[in-house]
């Protein structure tokens, strides 16, 4: 099953990706294509985690156009995911992360099962609200560092009410990488393996309980339970 | 009706993987080529690599039209021989195994392109754009004329991202060298036919063989270069 991982530059697609790795590698055989602006920046970055052989995680150049490769031209991409599968095959999770984009940026359907779209608070709370495929079509939309949203000035209910407005009940993720790991995007992952498996795949199928956000009652402080 | 055909295959937006190649332009303004030499650059191009691959390419109709499996397998020789760069061959290959996944959708009751692409293993870009360009029903004069539109349209684009080039700009550069292109598209055409009409066996070690030395050189110092944005 091939996973894409899009969003915007720093929202945290790659350290998802090492997380997910981290978690996952143990149980199935996964590997890794990133499309990086500059070249293998995000390549070397999963490589330094140690997350996964080196050799499992390969880059592509995209030209200065990441949206191109992941949709509107996936050659390349499927060409390295279908190298990574004659070198190492077969495989059961390839991961395609796309370069840092915009919010219209969407993997085609020849080279993503899935895809999981990657925002953050401190890009400002008001970004679901403005809509995109990314926020309105991906399989999962995640809202990440939740740590930072007293910081930023960011209201996480204000961000999920924005993407729920789009997505229905498309499944939505908020969390802090960095406290809670991506345990509960794991969980969403295997479950779509699952269906992939069986033959049952739908794009829209919400999948397990998904955690959701309150405010603590001394404000300021977000959490999301299991 | 090859008009539409030599429209459908030449149309940057069909999904090879090009857009991610510069021709060699990258490498060369890293290497120090002046922004406003871009125009020669390109000129460069059709003078030598461009016009040997749409040789190549030419023939390459030639042999699919005839369904010649065996001469177009000996042309991938010829056509690898051309390209002494490690990084451009592989490029190539890439290119050209991209372009038959799309061909193979665009044109699927094509005998001689699915046999072709049944075969497997790697394409060179020139002999892709023959067995692609017959399955379109395009003359091989019609094919080589669409090689080189290819070849410098993906760097005259590139360059609109690579330096402050605007596209319109872009388009006049390819525009000025419509007639040139024309020329070398005939001859082109006129080598294939030479090393096709000796048929049995077809002579194709004498198709062009003009090399561009700095691009091949460049190519490997920009292989490993951090911070490119193009494959090539």
């Amino acid at each position: 099953m091939r996973v894409g991982i899009g969003g915007p530059v720093g929202t945290g697609k790659s350290s998802l990706i090492a997380e997910l790795c981290g978690l996952l590698a143990p149980e199935l055989r996964v590997a890794v294509v990133t499309n990086d602006i500059y070249t293998t920046e995000d390549a070397r970055f999963l490589r330094a985690r140690g997350v996964l052989e080196p050799e499992r995680i390969v880059a592509v150049q995209t030209g200065c156009c990441p949206h191109t490769a992941i949709r509107d031209d996936v050659t390349a991409n499927l060409q390295a995911v279908e190298g990574l599968e004659a070198r190492h095959g077969p495989l059961d999770l390839v991961f395609v992360e796309s370069g840092g984009d915009n919010l219209t940026a969407v993997f085609g359907p020849a080279l993503a099962d899935v895809q999981i779209f990657v925002l953050d608070c401190a890009g400002g709370d008001d970004v679901p609200r403005k809509g995109g495929p990314g926020i309105t079509r991906s399989d999962l939309l995640i809202i990440n560092k939740t740590d930072l949203a007293p910081l930023v000035g960011a209201e996480i209910p204000v961000m999920l009410e924005g993407a729920r407005a789009h997505r229905g009940e498309l499944p939505l993720l908020a969390l802090s990488l960095r406290d809670d790991g991506a345990e509960a995007v794991a969980r969403w992952v295997r479950h779509q393996l699952d269906h992939f498996r069986r033959g049952t795949l739908a794009p829209s199928d919400v999948g397990p309980p998904v955690p959701h956000v309150h405010r603590d009652e001394s404000g300021g402080v977000y959490e999301h339970t299991h | 009706m090859s008009l539409t055909a030599a429209l459908l295959v030449a149309d940057p937006r069909v999904p090879t993987g090009a857009h991610a190649h510069s021709g060699g332009l990258e490498a060369a303004l890293g290497d120090g080529l002046d922004p406003e030499g871009i125009p020669s650059f390109l000129r460069g191009r059709l003078a030598s690599v461009a016009f040997t691959d749409c040789a190549i390419a030419a023939c390459a109709a030639r042999l699919a039209s005839a369904g010649d499996l065996v001469a177009l397998s000996r042309l991938e020789l010829e056509a690898t021989a051309r390209v002494p760069s490690p990084p451009l061959r592989d490029a190539s290959a890439a290119l050209g195994q991209g372009l038959l996944r799309t061909a193979a959708r665009m044109w699927p009751g094509d005998a001689t392109l699915a046999a072709y692409r049944a075969r497997g293993g790697p394409t060179p870009r020139p002999v892709a754009l023959g067995v692609a360009g017959a399955a379109a029903g395009l003359a091989p004069a019609e094919v080589a004329l669409v090689s080189l539109h290819a070849d410098l349209s993906d760097v005259a684009f590139a360059a609109v991202r690579l330096v402050a080039a605007d596209a319109a700009q872009a388009c006049a550069w390819l525009s000025e060298l419509a007639p040139e292109m024309e020329r070398a598209a005939q001859v082109a055409a006129a080598h294939a036919a030479e090393a096709h009409s000796n048929a049995d066996p077809v002579t194709l070690e004498d198709l062009p063989s003009l090399g561009a030395p700095l691009i091949e050189l460049r190519s490997l110092i920009h292989a490993d270069r951090e911070g490119r944005l193009f494959a090539t």
